[in-house]
């Protein structure tokens, strides 16, 4: 059967995804050498995770601003476990994670009893970081003697490669094979009619913020991993960065609408393109990735509409 | 699409030739660039390289940004273009670790302007130590404000910020002991950000009745603290100085918002770096000692760290005299 025009047009976010991934790759002669994917496999990890957390909730219409603050926050109360209390480093930041799910369970409970959450993750994104400030003190934790785990490879590969695969993959399960993800795509087309429907809408939202906490979490314990040190104000804008993933990853930032495998393409894209671009001359890098992305949400919005005139004529 | 394919695989080919048998290059790297004092290191930088016969690439990230500057780092180690990194850091641990991966890749890594922690870099480049440059800020305020005492305010980029947290420390302690009719209030924050700097100052102002000075720690926190003052219609009651360069506070000094900035010469900053970077590099550089590095002569070197010399001070009668 021949694809219909409207479908392919659909698809134009992950045909702009994939031509921006093919053209970095090849423009830019840092990519030909080994050593440069791993670097960026590894270090792309929490931004990846963040990424695939995200992207169930952006499903349901939702958002989640405080992962950079909450990952943070995490890192930071590990530190505070492994220094002052001298817990072993692998055990402090497992705890770490967990405080993680702990303040993704007050999220979820801010906009399960309906505080929008654009509104309840920005206030609290604030209050994370604010708090990961307080427990940090002037001195941030370092020597946790971890960089072996962070530097180690499976069969040649950076081991976060397949923690993001991992991730992916049960993702991808739980939003396309089970009525969980029926549910989150009903919740983000409707979510009156979702609850009309008897769908768990409370419980299903509570859920997925205690989920984006607890990954928030692993992504905190992997940025101390990362830079050898607890600190409350690393990795700036890390948040828009995962969010930027999901979006140039096909889902609709209104909810709806998505692939995990549009995400994963998203990441790469996103991780790559970054990392190209700062192979570029400062003083343009910024017009660069500013242009790039205007151009790819022109083009996406331009697809769409023309999708929908086509569906229209036809119906 | 088969011609694109190929013009794009003749792209990538243009543009990935070239690089074998290039010579040994030096990848400078500011906090940040586009700003007045980076851009004077540069100059200094690329006296020196061209002194020396040697490649220099000076570029780095738009944001002091610890976390993009260790990425860059991490990259530029991976890439293979370069044999020396020549960094003024943003964090000593963030940036650190990235250093000492590139370390461990066989660059050679020196630091320049803001250290990293010690195990990660070969030498750093001081421009003046810690307690000379924290000893002539409160200096040049106590002396401005005579037997006057009150609070004096410091406007930093961040607290953790290396020689910005070095600089607090000794401040205050110095403070203490010679001139105790001084308060010196705790750090507020402007994240190299200039508009940021100026509110923080008003704040400042506001909030303290008994503020009678500012000290900024940063070249965007010392004319953030000025405009704030003049806006605020304080001049002349509130005394702002710090460390900043010739260009950013010429109208603060000529109006006599300002009376004293303190600063090393940037220029020559650059020029040492690059030259240390060159003697690591033929295996002429002591962990102590004295080295000559071309128009700098009988530099201290002392426990793997590089001294400039004794920190400037800039007033309305020499300002003209320097255009970083």
């Amino acid at each position: 059967v021949k694809p219909r025009l409207p479908t392919l047009l659909r698809g134009m976010p992950l045909a702009s995804a994939a031509v921006i991934l093919v053209l970095t790759v090849t423009l830019v002669p840092a990519f030909r050498n080994a050593a440069y994917w791993e670097t960026l496999a590894q270090d792309s990890f929490p931004v990846a995770v963040l990424a695939l957390a995200l992207a169930p909730i952006i499903l349901t219409g939702g958002i989640d601003l405080s992962v950079r603050s909450v990952a943070l926050f995490s890192g930071v109360v590990a530190g505070f476990l492994f220094h002052d209390l001298g817990w072993p480093a692998g055990c402090a930041l497992a705890a770490g994670i967990g405080v993680g799910a702990l303040v993704g369970l007050l999220n979820g409970g801010l906009v399960s009893v309906g505080v929008l959450p654009l509104v309840a993750t920005l206030a609290t994104r604030e209050l994370f970081r604010g708090l990961a400030a307080a427990v940090s003190g002037k001195e941030p934790v370092r020597g946790f003697g971890l960089e072996a785990y962070w530097e180690a490879r499976w069969l040649g590969v950076p081991v976060q490669v397949y923690g993001v695969l991992l991730l992916a993959g049960l993702t991808y399960v739980v939003v396309h094979h089970t009525w969980v993800g029926r549910a989150l795509f009903a919740l983000g087309d409707n979510e009156r009619a979702a609850r009309f429907a008897g769908l768990p809408v409370r419980r299903l939202k509570l859920g997925l913020y205690v989920w984006s906490g607890l990954v928030a979490g692993l992504a905190g314990a992997a940025v101390v991993l990362k830079n050898d040190v607890a600190h409350p104000d690393a990795e700036g804008g890390l948040e828009l960065l995962a969010i930027a993933c999901v979006v140039l990853g096909g889902v609709r930032i209104t909810g709806g609408y998505g692939h995990v495998g549009g995400v994963l393409l998203g990441v790469v894209t996103v991780c790559v393109l970054v990392a190209g671009l700062l192979s570029i001359d400062s003083r343009w890098r910024d017009l660069a990735t500013g242009a790039v992305l205007v151009a790819v949400a022109i083009g996406n919005e331009a697809a769409a509409r023309w999708a929908t005139r086509l569906d229209l004529k036809t119906d | 699409m088969k011609r694109l394919l190929g013009f794009l695989l003749l792209a990538a080919a243009c543009v990935g030739c070239g690089n074998t048998n290039r010579p040994y290059t030096v990848a400078f790297m500011p906090k940040l660039v586009d700003i007045p004092y980076f851009k004077a290191c540069q100059r200094g930088a690329e006296e020196a390289a061209k002194e020396l016969d040697l490649a220099l690439v000076y570029d780095g990230t738009t944001k002091a940004d610890k976390t993009l500057q260790a990425d860059l780092i991490k990259q530029w180690a991976a890439s293979g273009k370069y044999d020396c990194l020549a960094v003024a850091c943003n964090d000593p641990d963030v940036v650190g670790t990235a250093l000492a991966k590139a370390r461990s890749r066989g660059l050679t890594v020196v630091t320049y302007d803001a250290d990293a922690r010690p195990d990660a870099r070969q030498f750093f480049v001081n421009m003046a130590t810690y307690d000379a440059v924290a000893h002539a800020m409160v200096d040049a305020m106590a002396e401005e404000l005579g037997d006057e005492g009150g609070q004096v305010g410091l406007l930093t980029s961040w607290v953790n910020a290396p020689n910005q947290s070095e600089w607090a420390k000794r401040i205050k302690s110095y403070a203490k002991e010679k001139y105790p009719r001084l308060t010196i209030l705790d750090e507020e924050e402007h994240g190299e950000d200039r508009a940021a700097g100026v509110t923080k100052a008003k704040a400042m102002i506001q909030k303290n009745k008994e503020l009678k000075g500012i000290i900024g720690l940063t070249s965007v926190a010392v004319p953030a603290a000025a405009e704030a003052v003049r806006q605020e219609g304080k001049k002349g009651q509130i005394k702002v100085t710090g460390v900043s360069t010739p260009r950013d506070m010429r109208d603060y000094l000529k109006d006599d918002t300002v009376k004293t900035v303190i600063l090393w010469n940037p220029v020559d900053l650059g020029y040492l770096t690059v030259h240390v970077c060159d003697k690591v590099r033929k295996g002429e550089m002591p962990e102590n000692g004295t080295i000559q590095a071309g128009r700098l002569k009988d530099v201290k070197v002392k426990d793997r760290e590089v001294l400039l010399g004794e920190p400037m001070k800039f007033t309305k009668e020499n300002v003209d005299q320097y255009d970083f």
